[in-house]
């Protein structure tokens, strides 16, 4: 998906700074709250009724406001990755209205961030992605594990097209740490068996390249089609030329010519699923 | 989804009643089990689930559609061309519209299965070549549109001015063949045995790991 003109510019620092301003807001409003019932348990009720009728109905709407905007939110970015993908356009103008709402909740806060970091790893656009989901991963709380275990996917992919081993390494262990799902676990092979190539053990995926094929069996058709050609590639280099003729006889069933082009230059990548929320 | 279809029905009928109060894990057990039922050849019993399915989905919905064209499958392959016709008939203009290319895959093979079993064998070739990247988007189950399409050039080249058919034959078997075992395809549509015996298969994974390596400097 190209990334069009209008995109919105996130840099991870503004993650900080928007939980931050989220945290103020709501303490305010919390403390602002918590005076206005000091202020009618100290005032007699005699004095004004009506005042502390207007007051509470204030608390209320006060804190009405603040929960709607979270509600709203949530359910604006509910159907995001169809928008996405129907609408690119579209898509960006969202994510520059939602980012503008204050405050919002902090697990409303990060799946925005998160949104908007998978939709510039699917542009292929690491150089932005890749900070954010550092970003996003550092915080300890309000990160839902589903997304901690795409963003760390998409770390793995992103290194791994910039070369970066170590990266990859990195955020692959912390992936093989994690409970996941049965679809989470079939991308990390796939990660797996990429990351194995990159580090030049070309033998690791051959050797166990049966239990691999049949489980992958069970990816979406792009990545399937995609570890073809990687392993197509890792099997030429081994020497193994009937498998590699194999491999690619059956990539090009899976895949069409265009993408396998572009795969062996690296210049295309189907990208681990995103879950919903 | 590795083709252990009896044991995943028994696992998915074990813990349906535990599914009730979560509907979206429930809907996910049942058209498991519909999916399960039809491989299996219960085409009565995949009906009544597929039906189950569709009436509690918003007719719009993708998994709705994905729905009825497998229930229209089901139809074919029990013998119900009548009705799998009706289906069809009203999902072309909906599935066209959207852009789900597994769906439109599905539908493809829907159309093809279709064909084969109203014995439209000539126009199942004419639409050969868009067939492939038709079904690309199913991935491996891309096999079974191959294997019919062979079967299709298969009875199609005992007719005179089709002298190549049995050329065309033996490449889509070969294609079929590679994505998915002989044994998967002729069980799941027996008329296949015909073209298993008339055509070699693609060689197997287990025939090419134990083929020996070459020196990796290319001598």
């Amino acid at each position: 998906m190209p990334h069009t003109d209008e995109s919105v510019q996130v840099h991870p620092e503004d993650l900080r700074r928007q939980l931050g301003i989220d945290a103020a807001l709501r303490r305010a409003a919390i403390t602002a709250i918590a005076a206005i019932f000091v202020l009618l348990a100290v005032v007699p009720s005699s004095q004004s009724e009506t005042a502390a009728a207007i007051l509470l109905l204030a608390c209320g709407g006060l804190w009405l406001a603040l929960s709607l905007t979270t509600a709203r939110t949530a359910r604006q970015m509910a159907h995001f990755q169809e928008l996405a993908a129907r609408d690119p356009r579209g898509a960006e103008a969202l994510l520059r209205t939602l980012m503008r709402r204050y405050p919002l909740h902090r697990s409303v806060r990060l799946l925005l961030h998160y949104r908007v970091a998978s939709l510039r790893h699917r542009q292929m656009r690491f150089d932005v992605a890749s900070p954010l989901c550092q970003a996003i991963l550092a915080e300890r709380r309000g990160v839902p594990r589903e997304a901690r275990a795409h963003l760390l996917a998409m770390l793995v992919e992103a290194s791994l097209y910039h070369g970066d081993t170590w990266g990859a390494y990195h955020a692959l262990s912390t992936l093989h740490a994690m409970k996941l799902t049965l679809n989470e676990t079939l991308e990390k092979m796939a990660l797996q068996v990429n990351y194995e190539i990159a580090v030049g053990r070309d033998d690791l995926p051959i050797e166990s390249i049966t239990t691999t094929l049949a489980m992958a069996e069970l990816l979406p058709p792009p990545l399937f089609g995609a570890l073809h050609v990687t392993l197509w590639a890792a099997a030429a280099r081994c020497g193994h030329t009937a498998l590699a003729d194999w491999l690619l006889a059956r990539a090009h069933l899976l895949c069409s010519e265009d993408q396998i082009r572009q795969l062996a230059q690296g210049a295309w990548m189907p990208k681990v699923a995103e879950r919903p929320h | 989804m590795l083709r252990r279809y009896v044991p995943a029905l028994r696992l998915a009928w074990q813990i349906l009643p535990r599914m009730t109060t979560i509907p979206s894990f429930h809907g996910r057990a049942v058209a498991f089990l519909a999916h399960g039922l039809d491989q299996v050849g219960a085409y009565d019993a995949a009906i009544t689930t597929y039906d189950y399915m569709i009436d509690r989905l918003p007719s719009h919905h993708p998994g709705s559609q994905q729905m009825r064209i497998a229930r229209s499958i089901a139809h074919l392959n029990n013998g119900q061309l009548a009705d799998a016709d009706t289906g069809l008939r009203g999902l072309r203009r909906q599935v066209a519209a959207q852009s789900y290319p597994p769906i439109q895959a599905t539908l493809r093979f829907a159309c093809l299965l279709q064909q084969i079993r109203t014995n439209h064998f000539a126009e199942a070739c004419e639409e050969a070549e868009t067939l492939q990247e038709g079904l690309r988007p199913l991935g491996v189950e891309a096999g079974y549109g191959h294997a019919l399409m062979a079967l299709a050039w298969h009875v199609q080249s005992d007719a005179p001015h089709h002298t190549l058919g049995g050329d065309e034959a033996a490449t889509w078997w070969s294609r079929a063949t590679r994505l998915l075992p002989p044994g998967v395809l002729t069980a799941r549509f027996p008329e296949l045995d015909a073209v298993d015996l008339a055509y070699p298969a693609a060689p197997t994974l287990s025939s090419v790991i134990n083929a020996p390596a070459t020196n990796v400097a290319g001598t």
